[in-house]
């Protein structure tokens, strides 16, 4: 049991740190989409939404074939830190990044998007820079889109399997997050723990889009004020 | 020196172009002029630096603020503009006190307490302070926009009809009490309106907008076709400015004025009069033609 509490651990902690970084990647990513009149628009946007068709297989094999070791990136990696970005936490915090950036960056551009123009000028009339209109009128408009984006990455890292599969494996309290740890409790037929992990997680989810929802129905009634 | 506001430039939107040439002082209150559609919103956008689409020059005093020649173009934060939108925007999700806070905290130097309490009070936005801006009434809100564009303390004020949903006694108090503002203040105007008695009170020149050209300007008096009468019009004082010397009156209904032609029954009019040593009214009084919305 005290190997699946490390597991849950991991499993956290990758889950918190891929949200944290996503927070700081994605807003200006978001702003810049839900901004842009650029012709790039549209392809960043489908390489932003990728990860939510490609089979999570795809997405780990291409990043273990760019990052491994005797890759570029992966030499660079190694070179600085010693470390190899393949079967490492820190490779998993890598394709976590990439695999739930849809998730984060979706829900900010909506909540970005939906702050009007008029409010916008209204504060730049009042002598509000571009940059102090964004941190003190569009980001308190943006909370929720910011609760939904933080609420959808962590419970989606959370429940990570084929990328990690692909290029972590499952070296316990290195790679080895909830879903392996189901699939291999299941290999070898050991269906009670299974269970605990899968129920546990069952709940989770549960509870993530319950406050999601939740919070998405009140900002609606607010609008309509 | 008088400033001067000098706009030489167009717009070209598909189905309409704003073309406009003007040398404007600032010294006397300007308003803008003319139907709906005709670019009053637009030329007001294009002083604000809000309109990315403008070529040509805008000038305000001595500091250029566009040139499309020379690829400047002065973003509207750093224009110092008190501006009430048409619309009468708020920040919202906040209460009237956190939006007039936010103005105040951008504004290059502060007012006292007293000032503030003031200007709060006289432009009856004293008792919504802790209201959400959402909740409020189209009048209230534009008096709450108003009083923020003056708390920026602008050098260039530009209203879009402030006033149009506030009721008539509002209407007025408000807009005598912004006039005694101006003064004070010594802050220039712009001023769009369909109303011409807040034409008369509040500017001294006049710009009509057609088509989004400028097709005449000149004294306000002139271009709002005052008629002049003299008659005596009992009234009842209601408010009596120390400082301004401005009264505010009650006209008696239903009383007989002679001597004016070109009035039909149902006609809006515009009395302005001056208190002699008496007590007549002497009067002028100017048909206010229903002007297609």
């Amino acid at each position: 049991m005290s190997a699946d509490l490390q597991t849950v651990w991991l499993t956290v902690l990758l889950a918190s740190v891929t949200t944290l970084m996503l927070l700081f990647l994605a807003t200006p990513l978001a702003w810049w989409l839900a901004n842009s009149a650029s012709r790039l628009r549209s392809i960043v946007e489908s390489l932003v939404a990728m990860p939510l068709v490609l089979p999570p297989t795809v997405l780990g094999f291409y990043l273990l074939v760019l990052l491994n070791p005797d890759s570029f990136l992966g030499g660079l990696w190694v070179r600085a830190t010693g470390d190899s970005l393949t079967f490492s936490f820190s490779g998993l915090v890598i394709a976590s990044v990439i695999y739930s950036l849809p998730f984060m960056v979706q829900p900010l551009q909506s909540a970005f998007r939906a702050v009007p123009m008029s409010v916008r000028e209204s504060a730049a009339v009042m002598g509000a820079s571009p940059r102090d209109c964004f941190f003190s009128v569009v980001l308190p408009l943006s909370r929720r889109g910011f609760l939904t984006g933080m609420v959808l990455t962590f419970a989606h890292t959370i429940g990570e399997f084929g990328v990690v599969l692909m290029m972590g494996g499952n070296i316990p309290g290195e790679t080895r997050v909830l879903s392996i740890a189901i699939y291999e409790h299941v290999e070898t037929l050991n269906y009670d723990a299974a269970h605990v992990l899968a129920l546990g997680l069952m709940s989770f989810s549960f509870l993530s889009l319950w406050l999601v929802y939740r919070v998405a129905g009140r900002g609606a009634e607010v609008v309509r004020g | 020196m008088t400033q001067r506001l000098i706009i030489d430039g167009c717009l070209r939107r598909s189905g309409f172009t704003l073309e406009v040439q003007l040398d404007i002082g600032l010294d006397q209150a300007v308003g803008l002029q003319g139907a709906t559609g005709a670019g009053k919103t637009t030329l007001l956008r294009i002083m604000a630096g809000l309109e990315p689409g403008f070529i040509g020059r805008l000038q305000c005093g001595d500091s250029v603020w566009h040139d499309s020649a020379k690829g400047v173009s002065l973003p509207a934060h750093l224009r110092r503009l008190g501006v009430v939108f048409q619309d009468a925007r708020l920040l919202p999700g906040r209460t009237v006190e956190h939006n007039l806070v936010f103005a105040v905290q951008r504004s290059p130097s502060k007012f006292t307490d007293l000032q503030l309490a003031t200007l709060v009070r006289d432009f009856y936005i004293d008792g919504l302070l802790d209201q959400q801006v959402d909740t409020l009434s189209g009048g209230e809100r534009q008096r709450v926009s108003l009083v923020q564009a003056l708390l920026t303390r602008p050098q260039l004020l530009l209203l879009d009809e402030p006033l149009s949903a506030n009721d008539s006694e509002h209407r007025w108090q408000v807009a005598a009490r912004l006039s005694d503002w101006l003064r004070e203040q010594e802050v220039p105007l712009i001023y769009v309106s369909h109303s011409a008695d807040e034409l008369h009170l509040l500017t001294r020149k006049i710009l009509k907008l057609e088509a989004g050209q400028i097709v005449a300007q000149g004294p306000t008096s002139d271009m709002l076709k005052l008629i002049s009468a003299h008659a005596s019009l009992p009234a009842t004082v209601l408010e009596v400015n120390e400082t301004s010397g401005r009264v505010m009156l009650r006209l008696e209904q239903s009383r007989g004025i002679s001597g004016i032609s070109g009035l039909s029954p149902g006609d809006r009019i515009c009395v302005s009069h001056q208190l002699e040593q008496d007590l007549d009214v002497g009067a002028s009084l100017q048909p206010q033609t229903q002007q297609d919305e």
